[in-house]
């Protein structure tokens, strides 16, 4: 068997910030997975390095890690399906404990806020049939083993430090479509604003990733549906103590559901085959009912196209449109370093954040792809020059997509399709001792 | 060195570790519980890694006593009866409260009663299963449950390193725990301690359990002078999928398969189970499935990596990727396909039967050390049936908890300890920091060679020259074990853990041995080509004692037949 090349991420933070990577030739054997080149490693060349796995079978998500730039569990991804040089980097969006080893504290901690528990309402065994379209809503979304796969891949995670990611969205549909459970309109709360919902914009990155074939981009839909039906139609922020304003039981639901008619929806080929859409909201009157069927009908169409009906976007960071680029005069240009160079992959635009202050004092959070190609290194912003959603870099097609309205992007940034009036934003940038700065020309 | 005072002390976040923690949290908001995972919370251990599912009754036409005597069928006999009736009596409540109050959600039938599938040893369908990946959905939803309880205090990646006693080593004190990430220790100080870590089936070289099971809790236990039983009943399962080198390697392929039909062919096409028990053929019970394929491939009717043929292709494609999508989706990982062809499997080390020996109130001999699940002993004897083992892990979660909570009301505080004892521990923990890293060989090498012994000398078939051999050698092993010098930063230094885990292995291992040795006869899942028949006389269990440092204390004691004779479940 062939020896393949090894690159492991490496870092200890309670040492230094410092990041390197380091290099080893492995002999494979047939079979082999990452993880089993990881021991490999430990065995054989260094017994420093760093990783978290239990179950080695793809049933606890402990090992999630960024392969060749995609996440994957290490133990499901076969060495011989990777070329022969193998990068290895702790997933994204996550504080590093140690090498491949990252705190997936934040994960949990929005996880815990959706109410991720199961709250009974009946000591009764329920009687429901196994794939019956109550359960088959659910039943298809419900093997998530909580590896953080989605939540690192998600660009949207990445843009909101305090967005809720797909995981969380993903376990809050779960319940909320679980006849059984007591907890639906605090639940319902708790993910029907800004930083939950709203902020998915159905990029499928967390599809794409899932190492259990669920769609979290699916789930998340059908919670918009949901705050469309009651009247939500725009995002709205949720103060402190003022709940949402639909007081709703769900008795009925069951009833409901039976008589819908079953709708087939193909889904990539994955083959999920998602039968029956689920319908929330309560008719208080018979008024109220003739207006939500004329909405079903609706929403029965547009459902279908799995996008459903997209969020009318949060102003993501201002409209920048199609305003010509900023420019400041040179004394409000501080350097912002974006780190060491090295932990840019070559010839991959790489998503990476910084923090813009404001004049208020406060910051906003920026995203910008960095693309290093031999001894060059372009910084683009992220923003669509349409609107400003963030564009995300999509490996196979070698384009950057925006999720909003169509605007495709070469690598070069050049405007290859729809609306956008000019190419990606560049930033000025400098390496120096192996340090990325750029020169941040946004004004505040 | 940071110290914590708690009620109760939780090793473990499997199905015991988990459910113990929310009943203790659950029967008064003031107990304090600590719960300390060696991975993370809920996806470390085997609950999670439950494929088939969960023995219970609950048709009518089943009863609590025929699922009590197929399971002393399949302990032959030598089970603490009294444990096998809490598990068989207590099982549906638990089932019960899993679906409406931790939120689990099994498979129905057509009428949307929970299904209940057939499996191997047991004369009625009574495994209760989600597909074919059970274990996800109860632990996924225990430990959802854990976010709910305000009074639980989860530790994660950290793991305990020795239990610690009162003075004169009768009671419970606390324990030693090492922070994985930082590599700091941390003294926790305990009314009542439960261990619920799992057992040390990952001693083998072709095993089932996660990775990080190393015995922690039974090797502690025994260390504070705890007494174990029926160390030499490791189960194996007959169908682990051979996957070469790869950690895929011993990965189980479920009981339900040879429920559902499967049948086992040797190289030479042979359906060898007719030889072996025409009766039951391939759905005899898991001893008896993984002796005949072990002695096949003994016999050189192996397949070319050394192990037999499972097949399926006769039961239709569909019917396989309908019922098992799991496991197909398992052997598609090595580029094989259940539904259509047949896959080589060996029996593979699976569930250790032995471990701590304790009363009806899963308390051990140490007052205020409890035990739990896979680190008990008593429940299946020689050998737990399929579905079994999830069982007993939640059952006797809630079971400990409960009278851990009892236990803690006259116990005013943590007992004393002394400080002497606690350095001693960090001391030997840290002592491989302390050697010449020159030369000194790697752990992860040194475990592969005790596996490979493990599995050659007390493997499925066993015979008392091997096992004379074996003890000489795990005992040159904790020699080499010694000498194992670490290096780099203690902050998840995987090395480190890994010496940590040998040294735990390496007990249980011994234990195995001689508990092995002892037993002349074969029964369960110990079987001696030296003592081929089930003998009458040892209707006993082994027990296991320290005694000074290197030694063990050895007794027997003669099986209780407290509810049925063995001829009473016969006839």
């Amino acid at each position: 068997m062939p020896q393949v090349l090894i690159k492991v991420f490496r870092c200890n933070p309670k040492i230094s910030t410092e990041t390197k990577w380091d290099t080893f030739y492995v002999e494979t054997y047939k079979n082999m997975t990452v993880l089993d080149a990881l021991f490999e490693i430990l065995r054989a060349k260094d017994a420093t390095v760093s990783f978290r796995c239990s179950c080695r079978l793809g049933m606890c998500g402990s090992c999630a890690m960024v392969i060749n730039g995609k996440e994957r569990l290490a133990c499901r991804t076969k060495v011989a399906d990777l070329g022969d040089t193998i990068t290895v980097k702790p997933l994204n969006n996550l504080p590093i404990i140690k090498d491949l080893v990252v705190d997936m504290e934040p994960f949990f901690q929005k996880y815990e806020s959706i109410i991720p528990y199961f709250i009974g309402k009946d000591d009764e065994v329920a009687k429901t049939p196994s794939r019956s379209p109550a359960r088959r809503l659910i039943d298809d979304m419900l093997d998530c083993i909580t590896c953080g796969a989605c939540y690192s891949a998600c660009s949207m995670v990445a843009f909101d430090k305090e967005y809720l990611g797909p995981a969380a969205l993903n376990r809050a549909y779960c319940l909320l479509a679980d006849d059984r459970d007591a907890a639906f309109e605090e639940r319902f709360r708790r993910i029907n604003h800004e930083h939950g919902i709203w902020r998915c914009h159905t990029q499928f990155d967390c599809m794409e990733v899932c190492p259990k074939n669920i769609i979290p981009t699916w789930s998340i839909q059908q919670l918009k549906n949901e705050a469309v039906l009651r009247g939500l139609s725009r995002y709205r922020k949720i103060e402190e103590g003022r709940g949402a304003p639909m007081g709703e039981e769900m008795a009925g639901r069951q009833q409901r559901n039976n008589q819908r008619e079953k709708q087939k929806l193909e889904i990539n080929s994955k083959g999920h085959g998602l039968e029956g859409k689920r319908n929330f909201s309560k008719e208080t009157t018979d008024e109220a009912s003739e207006k939500a069927v004329s909405r079903k009908e609706f929403l029965k169409k547009v459902a279908l196209s799995l996008v459903g009906i997209t969020s009318i976007s949060p102003l993501l960071i201002g409209i920048r449109s199609t305003l010509s680029p900023v420019t400041v005069s040179e004394a409000k240009q501080p350097w912002i370093s974006l780190g060491d160079i090295n932990q840019y992959e070559e010839g991959k635009p790489t998503l990476t954040t910084f923090e813009h202050p404001l004049k208020s004092g406060k910051s906003i959070r920026r995203s910008v792809y960095v693309l290093r190609e031999s001894n060059e290194v372009v910084v683009y912003d992220a923003a669509c020059t349409h609107l400003g959603c963030p564009v995300r870099w999509n490996e196979e097609a070698q384009m950057f997509f925006s999720p909003c309205h169509g605007g495709v992007f070469n690598k070069k940034g050049e405007v290859v399709a729809g609306p956008p009036p000019r190419p990606l934003d560049r930033y000025e940038c400098e390496v120096r001792n192996n340090e990325l700065f750029i020169k941040d020309f946004l004004r505040a | 060195m940071e110290e914590l005072v708690t009620d109760i002390l939780i090793l473990g976040s499997g199905g015991a570790g988990l459910f113990a923690a929310l009943q203790s949290a659950d029967a008064d908001p003031r107990i304090s519980v600590t719960l300390v995972t060696k991975g993370l919370v809920g996806k470390s251990g085997c609950t999670r890694m439950v494929q088939g599912g969960y023995n219970v009754v609950l048709n009518p036409r089943d009863s609590l006593e025929l699922h009590f005597k197929d399971t002393l069928k399949g302990g032959q006999f030598i089970n603490d009866q009294e444990l096998a009736w809490l598990l068989v009596s207590n099982a549906p409540r638990t089932v019960r409260e899993l679906e409406t109050k931790v939120g689990c959600f099994f498979d129905r039938d057509e009428h949307g009663n929970i299904h209940q599938k057939p499996f191997a040893g047991q004369s009625f369908d009574r495994t209760v299963h989600r597909g074919d990946l059970t274990g996800i959905e109860i632990i996924s939803r225990l430990r959802e449950q854990v976010f709910r309880r305000q009074n639980i205090k989860v530790i994660e990646e950290c793991r305990a390193i020795d239990l610690v006693t009162n003075s004169e080593g009768t009671r419970i004190a606390g324990a030693v725990l090492l922070d994985i990430r930082t590599g700091q220790f941390l003294l926790v100080r305990a009314k009542a301690i439960l261990v619920a870590t799992g057992g040390g089936a990952r001693m083998y070289k072709i095993s089932a359990p996660s990775m990080e099971k190393s015995g922690d809790g039974v090797a502690m236990a025994y260390r504070v002078g705890a007494v174990l039983m029926d160390m030499e009943m490791l189960q194996f399962h007959p169908t682990g999928l051979l996957a070469g080198n790869s950690r895929l390697r011993g990965s189980v392929l479920e009981e339900g398969l040879r429920g559902a039909g499967a049948y086992l062919f040797n190289a030479k096409g042979e359906r060898f189970m007719e030889r072996y028990d025409p009766e039951r053929k391939e759905r005899s019970t898991r001893d008896v499935v993984a002796r005949s394929s072990y002695m096949e491939i003994l016999g050189g009717r192996g397949t070319p990596d050394g192990g037999v043929y499972l097949d399926m292709s006769h039961l239709g494609a569909e019917f396989v990727e309908t019922n098992f999508p799991g496991m197909v989706e398992r052997v598609r990982e090595i580029g094989k396909d259940l539904a259509r062809e047949p896959i080589e499997v060996s029996p593979t080390a699976h569930f250790h039967m032995g471990g701590i020996r304790i009363n009806l109130n899963c308390q051990s001999n140490i007052e205020g050390l409890f035990a739990a699940g896979e680190d008990a002993a008593g429940v299946h004897g020689a050998n737990r049936l399929g579905g079994n083992g999830v069982a007993e892990s939640t059952v006797f979660g809630i079971l400990s908890a409960e009278r851990m909570v009892d236990y803690i009301k006259d116990v005013s505080s943590p007992s004393s300890y002394s400080q002497k004892q606690v350095e001693e521990i960090i001391e030997r923990a840290i002592k491989p920091f302390k050697l010449e890293v020159n030369n000194s060989e790697s752990p992860f090498a040194l475990r592969e060679e005790i596996e490979e012994m493990m599995w050659q000398k007390v493997g499925v078939v066993r015979n008392g020259n091997h096992l004379k051999e074996a003890l000489e050698e795990l005992n040159v092993f904790e020699e080499r074990l010694e000498k194992i010098a670490i290096s780099g930063p203690k902050e998840y230094n995987v090395a480190w853990n890994e010496v940590l885990n040998l040294r735990n292995i390496l007990i249980i291992a011994k234990a195995t041995a001689l508990s092995a040795l002892l037993r002349t006869e074969s029964r369960g899942s110990h079987y001696r080509e030296d003592f081929p028949h089930t003998d009458k006389e040892w209707f006993k269990n082994i027990c296991l004692q320290k005694n000074g440092e290197n030694e063990f204390k050895v007794f027997e004691q003669p099986v209780n037949f407290t509810r049925m004779k063995p001829e009473d479940v016969l006839n």
